[in-house]
C-alpha cells in the first residue's frame, strides 16, 4: 500500500488538540514545523491539509491559548513562531481529557460484540 | 475582544498569512528536493500538500474578520452604488416602499385607536348612542342635550352633534360587548307633562 493511500485525514475537531500538544512538547514552532511534527509523530499516518493549519492557529490565538511572534527560522527566513500560553496549557489538559473519554467510549462500542444481538428479535 | 482587534488589523493579518504560507511552501519544496525530487515535481507535490490556497485565504479571512459586519458593509456599498447608477429607478422604488410603509402605519394607527385603545371617558364600555325609533342616530338640539344632561346626574354627555330636534323618542344602545337598550323620550314645552320639570323619561327597552 502506498504512503498516500494509507494516510488518514485529521479528524474534525482534533486539530486544536494536536497543535497544542505539539507546542507543549516542543516550545516555540512555526507553522511548517508544527505540520511536520504532527506528521512525524503520527509516522506519516495523519495527512494534514497544511493550509487548514493557519486558520486554526489564528483561532487558537484569538482564544488566547497560543501566542505568536516573528522570528528567524533555521535557514534565516522570517517566520511566525507560535507557543502555548498558560491558559492554553490548562485548555490542553481539558482537550486531552475530553479526547480520552471520547475514544474510550468509541472503543467500548467497538469492543461490544454481543450487546446488539441480545436486544434483537430472532427470526424463525 | 481579540476578534475586534483582528478585524481592525485584518489587512495586516492577511499579509501575515501570505508570508507564512509562502514560507511554508518554500520549506516543503526544499524538503522534497532534498528527498531527490526535481524542482518542478517538488513544487507540484508541495502545492498538493498545501491544498487550495483560495480556500485557506477565505477561511483565514473569515477567522480574522467579523463576517456578519463585513457582509453588511458590502451590501450597503452595493446598494449605494446601485442608487447612484440608476437614480430614477431607485427613487421610484424608495417611493413605493415609502407608500407601503405609510399604508401599513395608517392601518396600524387606526386599528390601535379603534380596537385597542379605550376612549377618553371614565367608563368607555358604558357609552350609549342616542337614536330615533328606527335606531338611526338622532338629531338633538343643544337645549335638549342640556336637559338630558341635567336629568342624568350619574352620566355625562361625551359628545353630540347639534341639530333642530324637538321631541325625540330615542334609544340608547349599549357599548361594545353588550347590547343593552334603554329608550327614553325628551319632553318639549308643548307636552302636557312638561311642567313637572322632568324633561326626560327613561325606561329600559
Amino acid at each position: 500500500m502506498s504512503k498516500a493511500s494509507s494516510q488518514m485525514d485529521v479528524l474534525q475537531g482534533t486539530l486544536d488538540l494536536l497543535v497544542m500538544k505539539t507546542l507543549a512538547g516542543l516550545g516555540s514552532l512555526h507553522g511548517y514545523g508544527i505540520a511536520r511534527r504532527i506528521e512525524q509523530v503520527s509516522e506519516d499516518l495523519l495527512a494534514l491539509n497544511q493550509g487548514t493549519l493557519y486558520p486554526a492557529l489564528l483561532r487558537l490565538e484569538q482564544q488566547g491559548w497560543i501566542k505568536s511572534e516573528w522570528g528567524v527560522s533555521e535557514n534565516n527566513r522570517r517566520a511566525r513562531f507560535y507557543s502555548l500560553t498558560v491558559t492554553g496549557n490548562t485548555q490542553l489538559e481539558t482537550e486531552i481529557s475530553r479526547w480520552r473519554r471520547m475514544s474510550a467510549a468509541v472503543n467500548a462500542i467497538i469492543a461490544d460484540h454481543g450487546g446488539a444481538a441480545g436486544h434483537g428479535r430472532q427470526l424463525r | 475582544m481579540r476578534r475586534l482587534f483582528d478585524f481592525k488589523n485584518r489587512r495586516a493579518l492577511r499579509a501575515r498569512l501570505d508570508e507564512e504560507m509562502a514560507f511554508h511552501l518554500d520549506q516543503l519544496i526544499a524538503e522534497h528536493e532534498r528527498r531527490g525530487m526535481s524542482l518542478a515535481a517538488a513544487k507540484l507535490e508541495a502545492k498538493k500538500q498545501m491544498g487550495s490556497s483560495l480556500r485557506t485565504q477565505e477561511s483565514y479571512r473569515e477567522q480574522a474578520g467579523l463576517p456578519g459586519i463585513e457582509e453588511l458593509v458590502r451590501d450597503l456599498t452595493l446598494a449605494l452604488r446601485n442608487l447612484r447608477r440608476r437614480p430614477g429607478y431607485a427613487g421610484s422604488m424608495i417611493g413605493l416602499l415609502g407608500l407601503g410603509l405609510a399604508a401599513s402605519l395608517t392601518v396600524f394607527v387606526l386599528t390601535d385607536a379603534m380596537l385597542r385603545r379605550d376612549l377618553a371617558v371614565p367608563r368607555p364600555d358604558e357609552l350609549f348612542l342616542i337614536g330615533d325609533e328606527e335606531g338611526d342616530p338622532a338629531m338633538i338640539s343643544r337645549a335638549a342635550v342640556e336637559r338630558l344632561a341635567a336629568n342624568l346626574p350619574n352620566s355625562r354627555i361625551a359628545a353630540y352633534g347639534g341639530g333642530n330636534a324637538g321631541d325625540h323618542a330615542a334609544r340608547q344602545s349599549a357599548g361594545k360587548k353588550r347590547e343593552r337598550a334603554i329608550s327614553f323620550r325628551l319632553r318639549a314645552p308643548g307636552d302636557e307633562d312638561w311642567a313637572d320639570g322632568r324633561s326626560v323619561t327613561l325606561s329600559r327597552g
